[in-house]
């Protein structure tokens, strides 16, 4: 009998628990209605009005509440968006800076994760240089989450700021490579070289996304930094700089990637035969053939592919269709054949 | 010892065996419901474009190929292709698999996009029924149709994967509408994690009652018809609760077939999807998990709680019974297929929490329930004790069938706010409500039907496991 009354007495409470919340979350939602409609008045306002203030033939309702500021955060948020990379109106910067940079100070100090990185985001599009010390602070309190440091380093990214280098060399913890990428890109000629001049004081996975971002601009110019690493004793090394190569297309000193095209990890055999591709250089068709009947299917595609590339190679790749002895090197050329290296491999 | 006697202690063995399982459950579900609140409300309006707008544009994010498996599905195939092709990812190809439809399925998706043949050397990884021919269109250089002979909706994807260049792919109901920022949302983990994920399964939703234009959601709203309420409430209990929990420990054993985005490297190490189970979705997730623990690689499987992907769910009871106890079938099959994993210990905690979790709950539990339900009813008729006997599983029923699913709604309110209409929470919140005593005893049924066709098909199993053997 207790047992029932025990079930009941939890039945009862969770009921009246829920049912409390229940109500609590209808006024809620009756009043973020509210506040909603409200909200979308004022964007339309704004939306009419903003344009005019900034070619100064009107003055503009600064927001006083909460539905204000919300609307007017979303429209300017608009505009920043549309304008994106190119530079704002200096009116415009003056009325964000005015009218949000001390919400958006108390705002990076909210107890809500979500709220601060929101503020981080809204930062960063509307390039909000009076706040970067804020920010920068942020990094130092225990709370302050990976996301966070990484939206910070961003901001500092987009601003050229040199402590983005002075950060990134002592920082210990690897964040995702696509990050460091996305760093690196907003970095302007001056900052990128200052990080490439000195890329042996990074740690391994910073010099990665050096290396790729090396491959991914292609200039000449970065060519001996990427090559220096072809040799390296680290095969990570070997394979990262094959790969920026053959996105630039080119290198100097081909004889240097004769050891990769035998090295014992097939990404690297396989990095090495697709740089022979663009490279169409002579002295490397014997390994090229040797590749098509390596133990990896990759290397064995990405040979052929290669060496239909050469001159030649078209010849050559139908003799060892017809002739060769191992029946994997003969399958691998018969397909590339078929394929007339119109399709390319990806990876 | 009489015959009544016998039968009063039978009951009161059940009784306490149910009572005693309920509340072991309520108490298991509570715990993902804290679980899940914590991580919902960390998150709690956190822009919903911002921190991907980076990731749609960037060309450092990894493709991804979509795959669409497609059955007869000429009516609505070119819109859902086309709707595929806007959605707002840097790359990525969409490969429509048309699996020997009986229609002009093909036909339309070759007019539509004007594809050709293309010669294509496909080097199949995975086995699958022959691929007849591929096809490109000329004005999506990104868009191929792959014609193969018929297989089921598995050996389509198994195909799919073949065919695909890149080293994610999706799979992707025909019949599903994607949310435009969708991929950018579930691969945004993928990179986070410094590609330590081989599974991320998306936030389902119903897309029945809502507005939709030109292949998307334009406004939420929910359907008039109380089975299909009850479906949404449904679908909050089992993503907002069950998975966000279960991802957190990396438990999860279900990405839902309609939308989820794969390592393809990975999957074709499992071989590919098992072509001879109706609950295929389930069962590779599984083997990914077993994979992971044997390779000891420390790779996770994880739920992006955001609704990315929209669904049509069944309006007529009669296309639910089926449905429902076609799950049931698929479950069973997955569990079957993999019992090995089961209470191992050399399996983590995937092998002895979420296999018996799966087994006992997810399976066994609607027999158990029924169980409840039948002695609900016969105990009055017995008197005495035996009358409160009832009155305590109908209070554990209506807690779990009611108060559970009215949290799973209020938990929904409080943090993701998918429904903007007020009248739409009320109505939400008291159909959870009747929940117990009408929806849930008609899954329950459903389940057990499930079950008892599984039974009855007892002889075909037997076949089918010995041609497994001597393959």
């Amino acid at each position: 009998m207790s047992a029932i009354f025990i079930i009941f007495q939890v039945f009862l409470i969770l009921f009246l628990v829920l049912t409390v919340l229940f109500l609590f979350l209808i006024a809620q939602k009756v009043r973020s209605n509210r506040f909603d409609r409200k909200k979308s008045e004022w964007k339309k306002y704004y939306l009419e009005h903003i344009t005019l203030t900034i070619q100064g033939e009107k003055e503009l309702r600064l927001p006083d509440n909460h539905p204000m500021m919300e609307a007017f955060e979303e429209v300017i948020t608009r505009y920043y968006s549309l304008i994106k990379g190119r530079p704002s109106s200096v009116q415009m910067d003056e009325l964000v800076e005015k009218t949000l940079h001390h919400h958006y100070k108390k705002r990076l100090q909210h107890h809500r994760w979500s709220i601060r990185m929101n503020t981080l985001h809204r930062i960063e599009k509307l390039r909000m240089v009076s706040l970067v010390e804020e920010c920068v602070s942020l990094l130092d309190i225990k709370r302050t989450s990976e996301l966070e440091v990484i939206q910070v380093l961003r901001i500092l990214a987009n601003l050229q700021d040199d402590r983005l280098y002075a950060i990134l060399l002592i920082e210990e913890k690897e964040y995702p490579n696509f990050y460091y990428l996305d760093l690196f890109r907003r970095l302007d000629d001056a900052h990128l070289d200052h990080f490439i001049h000195s890329i042996s004081d990074f740690p391994s996975w910073i010099q990665f996304a050096l290396i790729e971002i090396m491959g991914e601009l292609g200039e000449y110019k970065y060519l001996p930094t990427i090559e220096s690493f072809v040799t390296s004793h680290d095969t990570e090394f070997r394979i990262r700089s094959l790969k920026a190569l053959v996105k630039v297309g080119y290198m100097a000193d081909v004889m240097q990637i004769k050891p990769s095209l035998h090295a014992e990890s097939w990404q690297e055999r396989m990095m090495a035969a697709k740089l022979l591709k663009p490279l169409r250089d002579h002295r490397f068709l014997e390994d090229l053939l040797r590749l098509l009947t390596d133990e990896s299917w990759w290397v064995r595609t990405t040979a052929a592919e290669s060496l239909l590339a050469q001159q030649n190679g078209r010849t050559l790749l139908e003799d060892v269709a017809a002739t060769h002895i191992d029946p994997f090197a003969r399958d691998t050329a018969k397909e590339w054949l078929v394929r007339g290296g119109t399709n390319r491999v990806y990876h | 010892m009489s015959i009544t006697s016998v039968f009063s202690t039978m009951l009161l063995i059940f009784t306490i065996f149910v009572a005693v399982y309920m509340v072991g459950i309520i108490f298991f579900y509570l715990i993902l419901f804290f679980i899940s609140a914590v991580q919902l409300r960390k998150e709690y309006k956190l822009d919903q474009h911002e921190p991907y707008e980076e990731l749609s544009q960037s060309s450092f994010t990894r493709p991804v190929s979509i795959l669409v498996p497609a059955y007869n599905e000429e009516a609505g195939i070119v819109p859902s292709v086309r709707s595929l092709l806007s959605i707002n990812y840097p790359e990525y190809e969409v490969v429509v698999i048309n699996d020997g439809s009986k229609d002009q399925t093909l036909e339309a998706v070759i007019q539509a996009f004007e594809m050709v043949k293309v010669e294509k050397v496909i080097r199949k990884q995975i086995k699958s029924n022959e691929i007849i021919r591929v096809y490109q269109s000329t004005i999506y250089e990104n868009l191929y149709a792959v014609d193969k002979v018929n297989g089921g909706k598995a050996d389509a994807l198994n195909a799919g994967i073949n065919v695909a260049h890149y080293p994610y792919f999706c799979s992707l109901d025909g019949d599903s509408i994607i949310e435009r920022d969708a991929f950018a949302k579930v691969m945004k983990p993928i990179i986070d994690s410094k590609e330590e994920i081989v599974a991320v399964g998306g936030s389902v939703r119903i897309a029945n009652g809502c507005r939709i234009e030109r292949g998307e959601v334009m406004k939420v709203e929910l359907s008039k018809r109380p089975l299909v309420v009850m479906q949404v409430i449904e679908y909050f209990r089992a993503f907002l609760m069950g998975r966000i929990g279960l991802s957190r420990h990396n438990l999860l054993l279900i990405i839902s077939g309609a939308f989820g985005v794969f390592h393809r490297e990975s999957v074709i190490k499992v071989n590919g999807y098992r072509t001879d189970t109706v609950g295929e979705d389930m069962d590779l997730v599984v083997r990914l998990h077993k994979q992971i623990k044997e390779e000891k690689s420390g790779k996770r499987i994880v739920y992006v709680p955001d609704p990315v992907c929209w669904t049509e769910a069944p309006e007529s009871s009669k296309i639910l019974r089926r449905q429902r106890s076609r799950w049931h079938r698929g479950l069973f099959e997955s569990l079957w297929h993999n019992k090995k994993m089961l209470c191992n210990p050399k399996y983590g905690l995937v092998g002895v929490v979420s296999m018996p979790y799966f087994l006992i709950v997810e399976f066994l539990g609607p027999v158990i329930e029924l169980l409840g339900y039948i002695i609900m009813v016969l105990s009055p008729f017995v008197g005495g004790i035996y009358t409160s006997f009832a009155v305590l599983l109908f209070l554990l029923a209506v807690i779990y069938g009611s108060l559970l699913s009215m949290s799973a709604v209020l938990l929904e309110e409080w943090s993701l706010r998918r429904y903007s209409k007020v009248q739409d929470l009320v109505r939400l919140y008291f159909y959870s409500l009747s929940e117990a005593f009408w929806f849930r005893p008609l899954t329950v049924f459903w389940r057990v039907e499930g079950i008892v066709q599984l039974i009855r098909r007892n002889n075909s199993w037997g076949e089918m496991s010995r041609k497994g053997v001597s393959k």
